[in-house]
């Protein structure tokens, strides 16, 4: 059984003998896959098979089925590295887009309350501001005015007040 | 004279879209590219290709001196300047002119007058084509003068495009603060505050005529392509012919294209953009004095080639067709697909692609400029390609187009196919009811449908379960038991 992540929401999936299931719910009865060489995937449900493509980056799936393309991430369950970490009491802001940094206007050790601009981003001409979901700490400012970043990313860290 | 070598000032779809009709006429073709954009497909379309500065476009594509030093080095005769960047810049066409080359567009001054908003209008409403009502002058005037145009009107900036210092007004009280907000935002964006007031069409469709005009006089329109289908003023899915116009608005229209194209003693290439009110009036919106985005769809139903048209015109030989020959045959639809996330307010989405797969087909084109193992820089515009169909009828080309980008695999970065899936299965849409509101009417919450989310996440399962090839996941998969990653290949449809 293994976590995932589509943008917000998390799932959970597991293969049993007789079929598939998404968050303890049978979604498919019995499927066979084949990995074709490449990112074809070869998906057999009863008698039909279906066409499939994934792209494994990391922890990250890219899968297109039947016209439909999802952004799968993986969550480590056993690695401490894992976002969970960050629902401990500490948050993570993560860049929604590939940008570069305009303006930093807080720094490490910064109490913050919620809604408090924290960075200004840039991405294909357009400027986003990075604001505080709680209040909190600044743990770590991890990229500078001018430095450039991809999706994904953390850009900030905030730990809750104690 | 004929062009001998080209350089094309562009990078993406367009710049290998412009090697491939230049090829056939025999024609070097020279790219230019930024350091990021060494190993891009233009580049490697190209016949020899040369790197002109860094990723910023201001330092590169941008860069009037160094595109034409690139040409004059590379021994060119000629420079295409495609769309966006330099193509509306008269300051580049007369520079290129001074060099002694060939700009592959219309003179200078005719970029000019056509890039002055209110001056293009001035001309053709003098030249009798029609145009929007509108006003002029200081804000006091406006104050007094546009609400004689009638409610609701629209504000837009001199100097302006894509939308921005543009405001409707319905109603007076609204007048004074939107012609001071205008204004800020126009001298932001443009550093020319100047704004002019207009009669607001309501209900409006996009419609422009193609021209093309050669240097000895001739002047022929290749019929029109609707644009009604927009997100916030950007086009997003175009089709020609419109489904609006009868053959007398039609003829009508196309008369004023071809006038105005006069009027402005155009060469080249060129589209004449009206707004289009049922059932039959219509006003001159602008001349775009280059190729368009969306020329494929004239291509696809005129069977003219309008990039060679504009190389051969450019060359100074005439136009080999009068518009007696030209005729328009059944009908196409173009959508274009970009990096952009429809989850995320459609904001750009740049990256790597990792696995892209394009449509094919009879009657689907697909004009890319990206493939496997491309970057998609945040430096540059998003659009992955256009996706066009052909058909015998509008439902046949529609119905192509569905099957089209439900076949086209984008991995690595987001994309807007499956919004434009919904939109070209639209009821509206499929019934021809394309009006320029129809994106914030039927679309304001949209948001995808997952149908097969559950598979999508199998899926995934099985390739975490495999292991990545470097073993970095091998832990990890050991540790939960995971039968189907037991089982390996299977044979299909054989019972083991």
């Amino acid at each position: 059984m293994n976590l995932y992540t589509i943008g917000e929401e998390k799932f959970e999936v597991e293969f049993k003998k007789d079929g598939v299931l998404v968050n303890g719910k049978e979604a498919a009865k019995s499927v066979v896959f084949e990995q074709l060489p490449g990112e074809g995937l070869l998906m057999k449900l009863g008698d039909s098979v279906l066409p499939a493509f994934v792209h494994r980056e990391g922890d990250v799936f890219f899968c297109w089925v039947a016209g439909e393309t999802y952004k799968i991430c993986a969550l480590d369950q056993d690695s401490p590295q894992d976002s969970s970490r960050h629902e401990a009491g500490e948050k993570a802001l993560i860049a929604p887009m590939p940008g570069k940094v305009v303006k930093v206007l807080v720094k490490a050790g910064d109490g913050v309350k919620r809604g408090a601009k924290l960075m200004i981003i840039e991405s294909m001409k357009m400027e986003t501001e990075i604001a505080a979901p709680a209040d909190g700490i600044i743990a770590a400012v991890k990229y500078g005015e001018g430095e450039v970043f991809k999706e994904g990313e953390v850009l900030v860290e905030i730990n809750k007040p104690v | 004279m004929g062009i001998k070598k080209l350089l094309i000032a562009n990078r993406g779809e367009i710049a290998v879209r412009i090697i491939k009709s230049a090829r056939e006429l025999g024609i070097k073709c020279v790219a230019v590219h930024s350091d990021i954009d060494r190993g891009a497909r233009h580049v490697l379309a190209a016949d020899e290709a040369r790197c002109i500065g860094e990723a910023s476009p201001l330092k590169s594509y941008l860069d009037m001196a160094k595109v034409i030093a690139a040409a004059q080095a590379s021994g060119c005769d000629a420079i295409h300047p495609g769309y966006g960047f330099l193509s509306e810049n008269p300051k580049f066409a007369a520079l290129v002119e001074e060099a002694g080359l060939i700009f592959v567009g219309p003179r200078a001054a005719t970029i000019a007058l056509m890039g002055d908003k209110v001056a293009s209008k001035e001309a053709m409403s003098k030249a009798g084509v029609p145009v929007v009502p509108f006003v002029k002058g200081t804000e006091e005037f406006c104050l007094k003068e546009a609400p004689k145009l009638g409610y609701p009107l629209m504000i837009k900036a001199i100097a302006g495009g894509g939308g921005k210092g543009m405001r409707m007004v319905s109603a007076p009280e609204q007048l004074k603060p939107a012609l001071e907000a205008a204004s800020r935002e126009a001298l932001k964006a443009f550093g020319d505050g100047r704004v002019f007031v207009e009669k607001c069409i309501v209900k409006p469709r996009h419609i422009e005529f193609q021209v093309l005009a050669d240097s000895h006089g001739n002047v022929v329109h290749l019929f029109e392509r609707e644009c009604s289908i927009q997100r916030r003023h950007q086009k997003v899915a175009e089709e020609a012919p419109s489904t609006a116009l009868g053959a007398r608005a039609r003829a009508a229209m196309a008369d004023a294209a071809v006038k105005a194209a006069k009027a402005a003693g155009y060469v080249n290439a060129g589209t004449v953009e009206f707004i289009f009110e049922e059932p039959d009036k219509f006003y001159f919106l602008e001349m775009n004095t280059r190729l368009q985005v969306e020329h494929p769809v004239t291509e696809m139903t005129t069977g003219i080639d309008l990039v060679r048209e504009q190389l051969l015109i450019a060359g100074g030989e005439k136009l080999a067709f009068s518009q007696a020959d030209l005729q328009s045959r059944g009908h196409a639809i173009e959508c274009r697909v970009y990096a952009e996330n429809p989850e995320n307010n459609f904001l750009p989405s740049a990256g790597k692609v990792h696995l892209f797969r394009e449509p094919s087909g009879p009657n689907v084109r697909n004009d890319s400029g990206f493939g496997s193992g491309d970057e998609i820089s945040t430096y540059y515009d998003p659009l992955i390609s256009k996706l066009v169909t052909y058909g015998a009828t509008r439902e046949e080309a529609r119905l192509r187009m569905l099957a089209a980008l439900k076949e086209y695999v984008v991995l690595g970065v987001s994309t807007n196919i499956p919004f434009l899936i919904d939109v070209m299965a639209h009821p509206e849409f499929a019934a021809g009811r394309t009006y320029t509101d129809f994106i914030p009417k039927f679309f304001e919450d949209w948001k995808p449908r997952r149908e097969k989310l559950e598979l999508a996440l199998a899926c995934a399962e099985y390739r975490h379960g495999r292991g990545s090839p470097s073993g970095a996941r091998a832990g990890a998969a050991e540790r939960s038991y995971n039968p189907w990653a037991e089982l390996g290949p299977f044979e299909i449809g054989t019972g083991k």
